[in-house]
């Protein structure tokens, strides 16, 4: 049921969950109602037509305001109170009278029935009963392979087929899903069991709880095998189903529920397998629990005792002594900043670090003292020419860096009178480097009087 | 230390055992893991078993820097320096022994085996609440406590701190965060004051006097007993780094 639903849910899950909200439902059992529910459905199955009257629901709810021994006056207006809620839930269904005179009827739903079979029959899961599932659905698979085989026209296909596939197999899919539920459930217990168990009196515990510990380990070791060795065959007998629908386009819908019910399978055979490694791992600890906490505490005094220090424990006056070496890793890193002086000596001048300014800084001062001759002499500065004497001297990568450099040094030194001049005419391009590098610049030739 | 001696010994060399001990290569490990007072269980198996084996060849060894190696009757392993050690030393708080008390008690309630051993903070803090006295316990994080939710939030955080320690010191092992833990054998450290019926008062005194605890500092104990070696104690208070 779970994997179907979320499939087609996933698509309009906002769609579903606004229903919900629009149509109010809500479920709301108290132990009391949900006493009731129960006791009307083996009311119900002694019925005939499981049709009851009112007078029988009100029988029903006296039985048990009774055992939970509610106030007898307010019984009649409770049991009504009860009925209407029901009917609103969806519990009941409500048959009106033909006539006047005549009663309603009340029938339970769906929903009531599932309820009730939860609580009811959960204790009826058992291997057993997997295993009878397992035999059904395999004999339902080979029905249908025979009938795939047989082949026919459409009509034939969609019920020797699809529907029986649909309706039997994945019926029976979804019941043994809901028996692997139940038995998860059942694990539970068995936990809650071995830990209460234990705690009333833990050395006689030791042999039910490890009788409880085997019981449950060979039942999931036997369902196991039932699983595996059934799974196998049933997969196999998807399989040829599938082969025998491959690439007919007909039968499309045939092959995805196939393909559905064999994902269905591995799930299935799955569980077993989790349960199993889920049990072995509790299993080895609760042993391992008997074997340190129960040996070394006879008869729960000593855990008593811890108890009553934890209580007195302003009396308590010792403290646990620990070995505490530093560690020597950590030693050597507390050494090196002991000793930091010592660590840094002279470095060799092409290895010591440079600072990017530093280096920029003592360029540009480099640069500028070559500029300035130009200045002096009032030499027009032709920055083509410059450039290229200037670059010669680095290595290509820096080119780029020197070049702003220089630029910047010379537009500090004054103007082009051609640019001043608007006369509009491009100075032109030409080249600096070895590599194609090239600058556009009028030369530089009106100087600015101020001293630098 | 007698340095002389060793020269005048019988043995001044290493017994073979202890070569073979020490040239393993999970020794360095090992070693620098019980020094930092790490305990060593059953549960990290290739160490358990290695210091099984090597036993009584690293106790003599350890006997060298005044430090025994302890197998404790739960099986695990750890260091235990003398008063007079050459290794460092220190002492678990008072909120450490609280905590470690109810983490020992709680190794013990069946209640928790559907967990499979699992632990989790929040079950600690309300085992916590249960048995010990809250007001105590908010006074170890705050001599003036008015019981605020800072308080509490402050000892939860002091709590998370004792697991991390414990941790360290191979008591517990995490799991994820700081929420969920397994516990360890090692926990019974705590217990032993009431592991047997005996007095607990005469026990502490034996576990004083083996060096396994030592006395609280500001609180000195009134009982006359403990009074009369309260010198020694004193002593080894005196050779403690903490």
């Amino acid at each position: 049921m779970a994997s179907k639903n979320t499939t087609d849910a996933q698509k309009n899950l906002p769609e579903l969950v606004g229903w919900v909200k629009d149509q109010g439902f809500n479920l709301n059992l108290s132990s009391d109602r949900l006493a009731f529910l129960i006791a009307v459905s083996v009311i119900a199955e002694q019925e005939v037509g499981a049709e009851l009257t009112e007078a029988q629901l009100h029988d029903a709810f006296r039985l048990v305001s009774d055992i939970f021994s509610q106030v007898d006056e307010t019984q009649t207006e409770r049991a009504n109170n009860a009925i209407n809620d029901f009917c609103r839930q969806q519990l009941f269904n409500r048959f009106g009278a033909d006539t006047v005179d005549t009663a309603s009827l009340y029938r339970l739903t769906p929903l009531a029935l599932g309820i009730v079979n939860f609580y009811a029959q959960q204790k009826t899961y058992s291997n057993v009963k997997l295993s009878i599932l397992l035999t059904q659905v395999a004999a339902e698979i080979e029905k249908v392979y025979q009938a795939a085989q047989a082949g026919g026209d459409e009509g034939y296909w969609d019920e020797a087929v699809y529907s029986v596939l649909k309706y039997s197999v994945e019926d029976i899919f979804e019941r043994i899903d809901l028996t692997q539920r139940a038995m998860d459930s059942q694990q539970q217990n068995a936990k809650d069991d071995i830990a209460k168990l234990l705690h009333q009196n833990w050395s006689q515990a030791i042999s039910a709880c490890e009788q409880l510990l085997a019981e449950t380990s060979s039942h999931l070791r036997e369902l196991q095998d039932t699983l595996t060795s059934a799974g196998d065959k049933l997969q196999a007998g998807l399989l040829n189903i599938q082969e025998t629908v491959h690439g007919n386009a007909d039968h499309e819908h045939i092959a995805t529920l196939v393909f559905n019910l064999q994902a269905r399978l591995d799930g299935i055979i799955a569980w077993g397998q989790q349960s199993i490694d889920l049990w072995t791992r509790y299993d080895r600890h609760v042993h391992k629990f008997i074997r340190t906490a129960i040996d070394m505490d006879k008869n729960r005094a000593f855990s008593q005792r811890l108890r009553e220090s934890v209580q007195n424990f302003s009396e308590h006056n010792w403290h646990l002594v620990i070995a505490d070496e530093a560690r020597l890793l950590e030693l050597r890193d507390e050494t090196l900043s002991f000793r930091d002086e010592n660590v840094t000596g002279d470095m060799p001048d092409e290895m010591e670090y440079q600072d990017l300014v530093d280096i920029q800084n003592e360029v540009a001062a480099r640069v500028e003292s070559y500029l300035a001759e130009f200045k002096q002499n009032q030499q027009p500065l032709e920055l083509a020419t410059v450039l290229r004497e200037f670059l010669a001297d680095y290595p290509s990568v820096q080119h780029f860096d020197i070049a702003r450099l220089v630029i910047d040094e010379a537009c500090k030194l004054g103007l082009a009178s051609a640019e001043v001049k608007f006369t509009g005419q491009q100075a032109p391009w030409r080249p600096i480097n070895e590599t194609g590098a090239k600058v556009q610049a009028h030369n530089i030739d009106t100087y600015d009087s101020l001293p630098q | 230390m007698q340095l002389t001696d060793l020269n005048d010994s019988n043995d001044n060399y290493l017994s073979v055992e202890l070569a073979r001990a020490v040239a393993n290569p999970l020794f360095p490990q090992i070693d620098a893991q019980l020094r930092s007072g790490r305990h060593i269980s059953s549960d990290d198996f290739q160490a358990h078993s290695y210091l099984a084996d090597a036993y009584e060849a690293l106790d003599q060894f350890y006997r060298r820097y005044q430090v025994e190696l302890i197998k404790a009757p739960e099986g695990f392993f750890y260091l235990r320096p003398k008063s007079n050690a050459l290794l460092g030393r220190s002492m678990l708080s008072e909120l450490d022994m609280l905590v470690g008390k109810v983490l020992c008690y709680m190794y013990l309630s069946p209640e928790r085996l559907a967990n499979e051993g699992v632990f989790t903070l929040t079950e600690l803090l309300e085992e916590l609440s249960n048995l010990a006295d809250e007001t105590q316990l908010l006074r170890m994080v705050n001599q003036r406590s008015g019981g605020s939710d800072l308080d509490k939030q402050k000892l939860k955080d002091r709590v998370k701190g004792c697991l991390r320690r414990f941790r360290r010191l191979g008591m517990l092992t995490l799991i994820g965060g700081v929420d969920k833990f397994t516990l360890n054998e090692a926990v019974f450290r705590f217990g032993a004051d009431v592991r047997t019926d005996e007095d607990p008062r005469e026990v502490q005194m034996r576990l004083i006097r083996d060096g396994e605890a030592i006395v609280h500092d500001d609180d000195l104990p009134t009982d006359e007993k403990l009074q009369q070696n309260d010198d020694e104690e004193t002593e080894e208070q005196l050779g403690l780094e903490v």
